[in-house]
């Protein structure tokens, strides 16, 4: 065996196999081929008739055809092969293929990981060879070599966050009626967010960089724009290995990490971003966002599974420390909705905070604190309440119809009821009232009464923590109970 | 190596799949896996390739569970499940050669490794083609060499005779003697109750989730005595003879077939030769006195009702 023999064998050793088995499928698959050839075409065709396009030189007509190209290589890289990537995860999920893995040494990261890169290797392969046909719009006029560079690059990062959601939606996509479901959700939400960002990348060619992000911030807006997507697809990345991961292995310990420090790096990008602009209310928008957000998980919290299996028990640490802070983000209904709470009160803490400081009381004539109480705060209640509302109806009523895993159908419908019924019974009874919005966390908006709304939502809150009081404890004992033992 | 499941049990919200299962498997052991459709023989391959963890009960390698530590099963247990091969767009070797690769086989061995599988599987001569332009039993085969790549002291198999043509079907047999003679232990099932019969060394038949029986093919076949059938060839009036016999004590179902009367017979050895008794010193003259030899598929039937959970 010579040198480069071992080296080769080397590297083949550290090759995910994921990456070789899902880059021999595409590069066999008549689909790549086709849409590279058929998107190349586009682009020789375009920028050939641009090209001859004598006039075109002494007006601003490059940046429509670097445009044109732009969206034509975007929607290869940031709709096409994200979309076939979740919709290809999403069959081998329906077919349970990817079952026989787990019975490998290979991880549930080690799959999404191995989904991941070669999806965004075939991207950089499609990205490279449009590339020098974006480059030739320089010989037209009105093009910025700089601003089409970082369009790219802006681009891959996107494109990257893009297949990582695609791959969660495939991921999800279990059965039949849920694999629809989502992926039509899936589909929507891609194809909003392409046409969303085409904006914004035409933008950046007609105006420059500098108009774009804020004047004199733009390396700055570029890092928080690229460490946000980042940090939303590694979040992402953990989610969707979650999702797959075998139920009784410990899933939620890193979904739980990756949020937390999703978390703080959103903390401190708003921080900074308050201390260099001396505004405030960057801390207000962060404090809605990780509050709806985490509100939003309560929903996934109630639907884990409400026992220490024996996977789990296996690796809780030692020492009373370490085993409480493990109950918080291990595997467990109770335990992820104690993290939560402890986030949500952190959140709110640091918008009290920051509210304290001089300058930074109030925002168009209103107080930050109290509209962030109102609107955050009882969304959190509402959705708590109905969560928690959820697993006593599925514990008590359904437990042999509906698993655990599936809570959250339960929590939304019952939301729903809970929002239409008064309505209709409103009607039935000729009750016009905007009270009978109440029960609905979307109206909070709508009705002026603010504090009867607070004061719904944490009722409601607490009749759930009440009547779920003991499952929680049940929770905490069991967990502790294994730690010790 | 012993491969040991204790009180094993699996409920699906209200519906309990598999209850209490008690049984072991040794190295070189081929043990048939019996019972009606819905009987919990798939969740219990599954629950014992880790794919799911059962509700309560152990399954223990030399006395390690794998459920707390799934990576040991990974390490010695091979898995053959119901379903064939979805990837169609690999071929032969590539499917092999990933799997391999998942199971962190160092290249140079994985190359010889692969090799010498499909040589063993027979799959050299299709090595590059794509899987989806296989037979049935082809994918099997290759299902199977992907269930060996890693070496197990246990292959758990679910149907692997399922849908496949008489010539697979004798070769699937031929490779489970052959892998049987390097010492794996093999759980296998399947329908096909009379090739299980040919190539087992015991057998484990369980309806509803709960276990029946379990042991050698010849313990089974032998213990279950409660409804055996006599052959017996009288010299003589078949006619007189059959009206002598109807009036004996545990005597059911009688039937003349040609020169025999046959019936279900209800007792022990000991009964049989009372009746033997019986015929001889009533000056009847037989020829043939013998029970019909039990085999799997009558023993099932007898011990099976044929319901699901």
């Amino acid at each position: 065996m010579t040198a480069l023999d071992n080296i080769i064998d080397r590297c083949d050793e550290r090759i995910n196999p994921i990456i070789v088995k899902e880059l021999r499928q595409v590069v066999r698959g008549k689909f790549f081929w086709g849409v590279l050839i058929l998107f190349l075409g586009f682009q020789c065709v375009v920028l050939s008739l641009s090209l001859a396009d004598q006039g075109s030189r002494y007006n601003n007509s490059g940046q429509e055809t670097l445009m044109f190209l732009y969206g034509v290589l975007f929607l290869a890289s940031f709709a096409v092969i994200p979309i076939y990537s979740g919709f290809r995860f999403s069959r081998e999920r329906n077919e349970g293929s990817d079952e026989l893995l787990f019975i490998t040494t290979i991880t549930p990261q080690t799959i999404i990981w191995g989904k991941f890169a070669a999806a965004f290797l075939v991207i950089l392969l499609i990205n490279s060879a449009f590339a020098p046909f974006m480059a030739m719009t320089f010989f037209l006029s009105g093009v910025d070599l700089w601003s089409t560079f970082i369009m790219i690059l802006l681009g891959l990062v996107v494109s990257a966050a893009g297949t990582m959601f695609q791959i969660c939606i495939g991921s999800l996509a279990r059965e039949g009626g849920s694999m629809v479901l989502f992926r039509i959700a899936g589909l929507f939400f891609q194809v909003m967010m392409f046409f969303s960002l085409m904006s914004i990348s035409s933008e950046m060619v007609r105006y420059g960089l500098d108009r774009t992000f804020s004047s004199g911030y733009l390396y700055s807006s570029i890092a928080t724009f690229v460490t946000f997507i980042v940090s939303g697809t590694y979040l992402l990345y953990h989610a969707a290995a979650a999702v797959v991961a075998p139920a009784a292995t410990n899933r939620m310990l890193p979904v739980r990490v990756a949020a937390t420090i999703l978390w703080l790096v959103t903390l401190l990008m708003a921080g900074y971003w308050a201390v260099v602009s001396s505004n405030f209310e960057v801390f207000a928008v962060w404090g809605f966002m990780a509050s709806y957000v985490l509100s939003m998980a309560c929903l996934v919290a109630i639907s884990e599974r409400d026992f220490v299996t024996e996977r789990v028990a296996r690796e809780i640490p030692a020492g009373i420390i370490k085993g409480r802070i493990a109950f918080l983000f291990f595997s467990g209904a109770a335990g992820g909705l104690a993290w939560i709470l402890i986030l949500q009160i952190l959140t709110f803490a640091i918008v009290l905070l920051v509210t304290g400081l001089p300058g930074a009381t109030a925002y168009s004539g209103r107080s930050i604190l109290s509209d962030f109480v109102l609107y955050s705060g009882s969304f959190y209640c509402y959705l708590l309440g109905y969560s928690l509302l959820a697993a006593f109806i599925r514990r008590v009523f359904v437990a042999d119809h509906i698993d655990i895993r599936n809570t959250w159908v339960v929590a939304l419908l019952t939301c729903a009821v809970f929002s239409i019924v008064p309505i209709l019974a409103g009607g039935v009874m000729g009750m016009g009232s905007e009270d009978l919005l109440i029960a609905n966390p979307l109206y909070v908006s709508a009705v002026r009464r603010t504090d009867s709304v607070l004061l719904f939502a944490a009722s409601l809150a607490v009749i759930g923590l009440v009547i779920n009081a003991a499952w929680i404890a049940r929770q905490f004992k069991e967990f502790y109970r294994e730690m010790d033992a | 190596m012993i491969l040991s499941v204790k009180n094993l049990c699996k409920n699906f919200a209200d519906t309990q799949a598999v209850k209490r299962l008690n049984f072991q498997l040794s190295g070189g052991d081929i043990t048939g896996f019996v019972g009606p459709n819905g009987a919990g023989k798939t969740t219990t391959l599954r629950m014992m390739a880790s794919i799911e963890e059962p509700s309560s009960g152990s399954i223990e390698l030399d006395g390690h569970s794998i459920i707390s530590n799934p990576e040991l099963a990974r390490e010695k247990i091979g898995f053959v499940p119901d379903t064939l091969p979805t990837q169609d767009d690999m071929t032969v070797f590539e499917y092999i050669d990933f799997f391999a690769r998942a199971y962190a086989i160092k290249p140079a061995r994985r190359r010889v490794l692969v090799h010498d599988l499909m040589e063993f599987t027979n799959l050299l001569g299709i090595r590059e083609k794509l899987l989806s332009a296989l037979s049935k039993g082809m994918k099997q085969r290759v299902s199977i060499a992907r269930s060996l790549i890693h070496d197990p002291a246990f292959i758990l198999m679910d149907e692997p005779a399922a849908g496949l043509d008489p010539r697979a079907r004798i070769e699937l047999r031929e490779l489970l003697r052959v892998l049987s003679r390097q010492g794996k232990g093999i759980l296998i099932s399947s329908h096909i109750l009379s090739e299980l019969s040919e190539i087992c060394s015991s057998t484990l038949i369980i309806e509803q989730g709960a276990m029946l029986k379990f042991g050698s093919i010849e313990e089974i076949t032998e213990n279950d005595v409660s409804h055996r059938r006599l052959i017996i060839r009288p010299l003589g009036s078949l006619e007189e003879f059959s009206n002598f016999m109807i009036l004996l004590p545990g005597v059911e179902n009688l039937v003349v077939n040609g020169k025999f009367v046959e019936f279900d017979f209800a007792g022990s050895d000991d009964d049989a030769f009372i009746l033997l008794k019986e015929i001889v010193s009533s000056d009847r003259k037989i020829t043939e006195f013998r029970f019909r030899q039990q085999n799997l598929e009558s023993v099932f039937m007898n011990i099976t009702k044929g319901e699901v959970q």
